[in-house]
């Protein structure tokens, strides 16, 4: 067996020594860089994820302009997912959504998540400006004008617009029977109930699919018989106003009031005395909707009625 | 010449399958379908969308690039060393080598696009739990003829501009159209609202690069859109014109060319 010389064994011992060290340095530069971002905390996490990394110019994806939005489309979901932007409610989820569109402007799950995550956030505004583009866009989806009305209802109270975007999402082929009921019970709920029939009529005047018809035009007779009850409603708050008592009996209700003989005959209208409550066979249950606190905004009992 | 051609050809389609380079770009394609899978099991909503954009992307990428690497290396670093001087001193015509430079070129980027495309159906195949692959089927096969096609014309001018100029100046002209393939359109449209002078330069500027925008179905595809349009119809046969067109020129400057 050849020994090794004096000098190798010493250049060996050298290179051992130099690798050692380097080892050590690289793993103790390693540890600094940990500590130092653990001192930084969280908010090396809020530099890294609170901002867009900034646009880039779809034109310059050279036509892969849809690989760019998916790229995009990952940050904005690793944004969601940071528990720190999830505390903060997404501030820059708006601009992010916006660099996701811009590079792909047909990016359909975009608008519809997008418009969720905004609406979770409480930033209507700009829930409501990207739904609305997506209504533009997808005429044939029924989806976008649903959250855009529920946005609208939920976020700004605005129930005339609610109503008429749920009504929108109804008249939509494939949508589920439910719309068209849900929308005309916010309008009834928020006092809009000509309103409602008026834009039912409307959609009747237009041509629509047989199944859109026959669902419209059950939807336009529960509400006016709503009304019609409503009406009756209304001429006992009077009599009880003139007479203070509620009316024995619907016919002595309709003896003050004789032009309602022919609207309780027509929805012949069962009147319970004890409660003060009318109700007809032809529209068993009330148009009503839950309101936003859990109660119910219609049909609640009177305070003059208890 | 045929004959000639062929030789040449088949010559070139061994080297260029067997080249260091294609077996590490067919690798990183490879890589980006691994990516594909990856990514698309953490994104929120329509996973099969982020697996098709950035696999065919990349697949598109990768046989731009074999094309215009190999076309340059086959060609102008074969010229440049004098490797070229070799073949021809036998009884070739100038046009032939490069004819058979192209088609061998084209037929290695072909051959790779090819196989690239089936992994990339059987990936979607796998992501749309349906056993297809998701998008129509005539819609993906359109979209892979267009990335051959765009392949083949970059392949063109890369064999042609290597055959006429110094390695470097060609790698220069071929990434110029490669990449301004896609804004001629845009500089055409831009500039015919600057004035007439503009107009004019915007469409020289067209007609001397391919229109890579309107060979692009991508988006079109992953939309539910008809990847085959008349304007797509009309880009790929100017598309062809502009290979033929390209490898005349190539053909002629060539022959003229000094190699000594």
């Amino acid at each position: 067996m050849e020994l090794a010389s004096p000098t190798r064994m010493h250049r060996s011992t050298r290179h051992l020594l130099s690798a050692s060290l380097l080892l050590l340095l690289m793993v103790g530069s390693g540890r600094v860089t940990l500590a130092l971002r653990a001192s930084a905390g969280a908010m090396s996490d809020q530099v890294r994820t609170d901002e867009p990394l900034g646009a880039f110019p779809p034109a310059l994806a050279v036509g892969q302009y849809t690989t760019l939005a998916d790229f995009y489309w990952l940050g904005l979901v690793s944004y969601v997912g940071d528990p720190a932007q999830i505390r903060d409610n997404w501030p820059n989820l708006p601009r992010r959504l916006e660099l996701v569109l811009s590079a792909d402007p047909d990016f359909e799950y975009a608008y519809q998540a997008g418009g969720l995550l905004l609406m979770s956030s409480a930033q209507h505004g700009a829930a409501d400006e990207v739904l609305s583009q997506a209504v533009e866009r997808y005429p044939d989806r029924w989806i976008f004008p649903f959250y855009a009305g529920f946005n609208a209802w939920q976020g700004f109270g605005d129930i005339d617009r609610a109503g008429k975007l749920l009504l929108k999402a109804a008249a939509i082929v494939d949508s589920p029977p439910m719309l068209s009921k849900i929308a005309n019970r916010l309008l009834v709920s928020g006092d809009r109930l000509d309103q409602a029939i008026q834009l039912v009529e409307a959609l009747l005047a237009d041509p629509q699919p047989p199944l859109l018809y026959e669902r419209f035009s059950s939807e336009l007779a529960a509400l006016r018989l709503e009304r019609d009850l409503r009406q009756l409603e209304r001429a006992r708050d009077n009599f009880r106003r003139l007479r203070g008592r509620l009316p024995a009996e619907l016919h002595e209700l309709l003896r003050d009031f004789p032009e309602l003989y022919s609207v309780a005959a027509r929805i012949n209208a069962f009147y319970d005395n004890s409660s003060g409550v009318f109700r007809s066979p032809l529209l068993p249950k009330r148009l009503e909707l839950p309101s936003l606190d859990g109660g119910s905004s219609l049909n609640k009992p009177k305070a003059g009625l208890e | 010449m045929i004959r000639s051609i062929a030789l040449i050809g088949l010559t070139t389609f061994r080297e260029a399958v067997r080249a260091k380079i294609t077996a590490v770009l067919v690798a990183f394609v490879v890589f980006c379908l691994l990516l594909a899978v990856i990514v698309a099991n953490l994104t929120l909503g329509w996973p099969i969308r982020i697996v098709a954009d950035v696999a065919l992307t990349a697949t598109s990428i990768v046989s731009t690039t074999i094309a215009l690497v190999l076309g340059i290396a086959s060609t102008a670093r074969e010229i440049d060393r004098r490797t070229a001087l070799y073949i021809l001193a036998r009884p070739i015509q100038r046009s032939a080598f490069i004819l058979g430079k192209f088609a061998g070129i084209g037929a290695a980027a072909t051959a790779i696009l090819f196989p690239l495309a089936g992994l990339v159906a059987i990936l979607l195949a796998i992501f749309s739990h349906s056993g297809g692959i998701y998008f129509p089927l005539a819609s993906f096969a359109g979209l892979i003829a267009l990335i051959w096609i765009r392949t083949i014309v970059v392949c063109a001018v890369a064999v042609a501009t290597g055959a006429s100029v110094a390695p470097t100046i060609s790698a220069i002209m071929t990434l110029t159209v490669a990449f301004g393939g896609y804004f001629s359109h845009g500089a055409r449209t831009l500039l015919s609202q600057q004035g007439w002078s503009s107009a004019f330069l915007g469409e020289v500027i067209y007609h001397l690069l391919p229109d890579f925008a309107a060979l692009d179905g991508l988006a079109r595809m992953v939309h539910g859109q008809s990847v085959w349009t008349r304007v797509t119809t009309s880009a790929a046969i100017h598309a062809l014109c502009y290979v033929a067109f390209v490898q005349l020129v190539g053909c002629l400057v060539f022959r003229r060319r000094e190699l000594s």
